[in-house]
């Protein structure tokens, strides 16, 4: 089990949760996830990808040559799909918590 | 293949020859996607991430051969760090290395040098008249070209690459080794932080807390110097040998640009690096 899910890795799980991308897609996808505000960088994305694939949380599923280009598309394992389900619990109920003490102190509108 | 794709397989070489089997052609295609995303040119710190990792992984790899590699593949990151900061209202200094191609005599080398050097300081005179080229001979031609501010060292370097590739394609004989490095002198955002804080300290009193601070800091920004200078003066040494002159320039993060400056500067030291670089066993 990773001891830990850092927002980039925690984005590019989630953008895998709903069909297969390859690279250049889960950049555009997390971009678009997180707001603008991850930016994965290529060098990062395929360490993140190698880890993940380590864990055996996500596997490739295809490949195809587009334009001569090659590209490999990733998806999220069952084990993969346990994982984030379970990091998706822990962080709403962290802001969760945050919030209900928040609002108890009466600085939540 | 187009010009960038090469460039982006050279990158590659950052890292070890298995992973780059198995994961090469997509991470090219990534960066290519990227590279059409924005209309052409990716940033440098796609490319910057994309050889650290490579160099992350020789690391974990740990050959004992792979430490020449990391050095190597550092020299490169060093070098396209100080393009980074060098900006056109600091001195610059840029030098090239040009070897006679095996198969050509030292005496027509000899000619065809001065050939190359009159026709690379005049095409950057023409677009810097500020700049001055020199040469030294000895196993090769030795471009030197320094601006005392208006060029930066990349526009020099590369107005002396394309006089040479003219001249090289006139003539044929030359093989293209090219060893580039790229330095801009002290008068860099470090040297100037130094003087700022060495002005500070001999207006206060030495009992001041914010003396005590400042000695820190100043002590700090002294080692960073120290530190840029050592790994300069290695890769000088490394590309150039012992006789190189050497000058350098501060570090301060800088986050984007373009790989069009960048790209024949780095497929040199690429190209300059690649028998280092060539595969361990």
């Amino acid at each position: 089990m990773p001891t830990e899910i850092r927002d980039p890795t925690f984005f590019a799980m989630t953008a895998l949760a709903d069909a297969p991308r390859h690279g250049y897609g889960i950049i555009q996808e997390v971009l678009r996830l997180s707001g603008g505000q991850v930016r994965l960088k290529a060098g990062s994305l395929y360490a993140t990808l190698d880890r993940l694939a380590g864990e055996g949380l996500v596997s490739v599923v295809g490949e195809e040559v587009v334009d001569g280009r090659n590209r490999r598309y990733y998806k999220l394992t069952e084990r993969g799909c346990t994982v984030l389900v379970a990091e998706s619990h822990r962080r709403r109920s962290m802001s969760t918590e945050a919030l209900r003490r928040l609002r108890l102190s009466g600085r939540l509108a | 293949m187009s010009h960038h794709e090469q460039l982006y397989r050279r990158l590659l070489i950052a890292y070890p020859k298995a992973y780059r089997r198995q994961r090469g052609d997509e991470i090219v295609a990534t960066i290519l996607d990227q590279e059409d995303a924005r209309g052409g040119g990716v940033r440098a710190v796609e490319l910057i991430s994309v050889i650290s990792q490579g160099v992350r992984l020789r690391v974990v790899s740990a050959r004992p051969a792979s430490t020449a590699l990391v050095t190597a593949v550092l020299a490169v990151l060093i070098a396209l760090t100080v393009q980074l900061v060098s900006t056109p209202t600091y001195a610059a200094t840029g030098a090239v290395r040009i070897l006679p191609g095996a198969t050509q005599s030292k005496l027509s080398h000899d000619l065809e040098s001065s050939a190359v050097l009159s026709q690379a300081s005049r095409s950057l005179h023409g677009i810097h008249p500020e700049c001055s080229v020199s040469s030294a001979s000895s196993r090769g031609l030795d471009l030197t070209c320094h601006s005392s501010g208006g060029a930066s060292a990349t526009a020099m370097v590369h107005a002396v690459l394309a006089a040479f590739l003219r001249e090289e394609r006139a003539r044929h004989t030359y093989e293209l080794v090219l060893r580039v490095v790229v330095l801009t002198n002290s008068s860099g955002e470090l040297a100037r932080q130094i003087d700022v804080k060495r002005t500070e300290l001999t207006s206060e009193g030495r009992q001041s807390p914010k003396s005590y601070i400042n000695r820190l800091v100043l002590h700090r920004l002294e080692s960073s110097m120290a530190l840029v200078k050592a790994r300069t003066e290695a890769l000088t040494r490394q590309m150039f040998g012992a006789s190189a002159p050497v000058a350098f320039v501060g570090v301060s993060p800088v986050h984007t640009f373009s790989l069009i400056e960048v790209s024949d500067l780095l497929m040199a030291a690429l190209i300059g690096l690649a028998p280092i670089i060539h595969e361990s066993p």
